[in-house]
């Protein structure tokens, strides 16, 4: 049982831990592509089609790339940031560049959800449209984003679980090593197990956290 | 103090087409005024309003306030214009992340109040629209009047000289457009702040504006004092926003006009709706006269009416009874068709 612990307790940290950075920097970089993706549109506060059509383009096209290829990919991006294209570190490139995309699309979504209205009315009162994106858009959809935020970190997990095929770590390299390799399918079945809770416990903390957030609403 | 000249809006359809929304408008609105804009849906006026603060881009033509002309603006001095211009919606636009206070407080934030200052401000804002007891609730938690109440006060916080109503009652019972157009009137008189206001009901104009233009396919057809307008419309649309049942006839009636029979509207402008001048008619005339339709109608304080009658008789006595309205100094039309 100890042995078992051993193994298992690293590679929870180490996904919690890939999983966290990754999810921080595809927001850092998607949130504002999102943002960009809406107010560029046509008739929004800051029209700017042939931007927004590129950029449209540009997220579509990485989010056609598998994630298996993509990591393959970035392997050399990875040794040139990081220093090393292996390990739980070196990992968190890929899942970043892959999420950010995706994160993008979500917060796109998302903030499409206000009514034109209420950014009309914040226009008429001369906001601005840093004003209007932090004051009205982002606050009167938080509970939205907040699930939105929700599935792109239970995504990453599960990209991260993949991250293992080429050496990542994390509890995707264990089930690998031991279930796929060594035919070990009770670590396998532990790791699954793992997952699964990290995954309701994921969700259940967005749900409740939006529910809060628009209790009043 | 707001001058409208030669505004058009022309939209481009994505397949090239284009469509006219505004055509030709001219409008003078002084300051203190209360003025309506009233027309059907479709007829333009949202477009109208919104290229005061120019919400929507006119595609020519000129909006001055206050000396200043609007279109001319760039971004910066535009955003600094509107902060002198509230504006009131239909569907009161309130955040529904913050409450009735930060929702006041909204437009002071942008301006860049210092919180104290705003917190002042906000208390005697709710205070003038009378929800000091709801500052903490949410919009969720208000019934439509209130809500419109809380627009109003974010309306007015930045201290504008032009209030902009949008349909501010269109989706309020007709108890609460009452109490929500009171309060403008008290604003207009208090503050002496102007207001512009959009709407399909009549009733909305006749109880609180003062001049009004009628809207129609995007161009101002008729314009003048609300008594005027409405007393003596010279338009189909003017009529059709007037009591209806002065002007509905059944459909059955005969419209065909002889010498012996006339079928005739008549407009008592003023004071003249209390005379008994149709009874004069009939005793010297002699003519039987037949009531069809008619209303008797207040605007701000002014009693007008309109009688839909049929005079029978000989010719001589026909032509000598609508001879007479005429002397009286009614107006007098014939009556073509119903409606």
């Amino acid at each position: 049982m100890d042995d078992i612990m051993s193994l298992l307790i690293p590679s929870v940290l180490e996904t919690v831990y890939m999983v966290t950075f990754s999810t921080i920097i595809a927001l850092l970089i998607g949130f504002p592509l999102g943002i960009i993706l809406v107010i560029t549109e046509k008739g929004h506060i800051c029209e700017m089609p042939l931007l927004n059509k590129v950029l449209s383009t540009i997220i579509n096209v990485c989010r056609s790339v598998p994630y298996i290829i993509l990591m393959i990919v970035l392997l050399p991006v990875s040794r040139w940031i990081i220093g090393t294209s292996i390990g739980t570190t070196a990992s968190i490139v890929p899942l970043s560049i892959a999420a950010a995309p995706f994160v993008a699309r979500i917060i796109e979504s998302s903030l499409k959800e206000i009514e034109w209205g209420k950014i009309e009315a914040a226009l008429s009162m001369g906001a601005s449209t840093l004003q209007i994106i932090f004051k009205v858009m982002i606050p009167e959809t938080l509970p939205s984003l907040v699930l939105g935020i929700t599935i792109t970190v239970i995504s990453v997990l599960g990209y991260s679980a993949m991250a293992g095929a080429i050496g990542g770590g994390g509890l995707g390299s264990l089930a690998i090593i031991y279930g796929y390799q060594r035919f070990d399918y009770k670590i396998m079945n532990i790791t699954l197990v793992i997952l699964i809770i990290m995954v309701q416990i994921i969700q259940s903390a967005g749900n409740g956290l939006a529910k809060k957030i628009s209790k009043n609403r | 103090m707001i001058t409208i000249k030669n505004l058009n809006k022309v939209y481009i359809t994505p397949n090239g087409g284009k469509i006219t929304a505004l055509k030709n408008i001219n409008l003078n609105i002084e300051k203190g005024d209360i003025f309506g804009i009233v027309g059907l849906s479709g007829a333009g006026k949202s477009t109208l309003i919104r290229c005061i603060n120019r919400l929507e881009e006119p595609t020519t033509g000129k909006v001055i306030i206050d000396g200043v002309d609007i279109t001319n603006l760039n971004i910066r001095e535009l955003r600094n214009a509107r902060k002198k211009i509230g504006m009131i919606f239909q569907h009161f636009n309130l955040l529904n992340s913050r409450n009735v206070e930060d929702n006041v407080a909204f437009p002071l934030e942008i301006v860049g109040m210092p919180k104290t200052e705003i917190k002042k401000r906000v208390s005697k804002l709710l205070n003038l629209v009378g929800l000091e007891d709801r500052a903490k609730h949410y919009p969720s938690e208000l019934s439509g009047g209130q809500k419109q109440r809380v627009g109003i006060a974010r309306a007015l916080a930045n201290d504008p000289k032009l209030l902009l109503c949008d349909e501010a009652t269109s989706a309020l019972d007709p108890q609460t457009t009452k109490s929500i157009l009171a309060l403008l009137k008290q604003i207009n008189k208090t503050l002496g702040i102007t207001i512009i206001l959009i709407t399909h009901e009549m009733s909305v104009i006749k109880e609180i504006c003062n001049r009004v233009a009628v809207i129609e396919r995007g161009e101002i057809i008729e314009q003048g004092t609300v008594f005027d307008v409405f007393s003596q419309p010279k338009t189909l649309t003017a009529k059709a926003f007037l009591n209806r049942s002065a002007y509905e006839l059944p459909d059955d009636i005969n419209v065909n006009q002889t010498a012996n029979r006339r079928l005739i509207r008549i407009f008592f402008p003023r004071d003249s709706a209390r005379k008994p001048i149709i009874s004069r008619m009939i005793r010297m005339f002699e003519v039987d006269v037949n009531i069809l339709a008619g209303a008797i109608d207040k605007i701000q304080d002014q009693t007008f009416g309109t009688l839909t009658v049929e005079i029978t008789g000989s010719k001589k006595q026909v032509s000598g009874a609508i001879n007479f309205l005429y002397n009286e100094n009614l107006e007098v039309e014939e009556v073509r068709k119903s409606g």
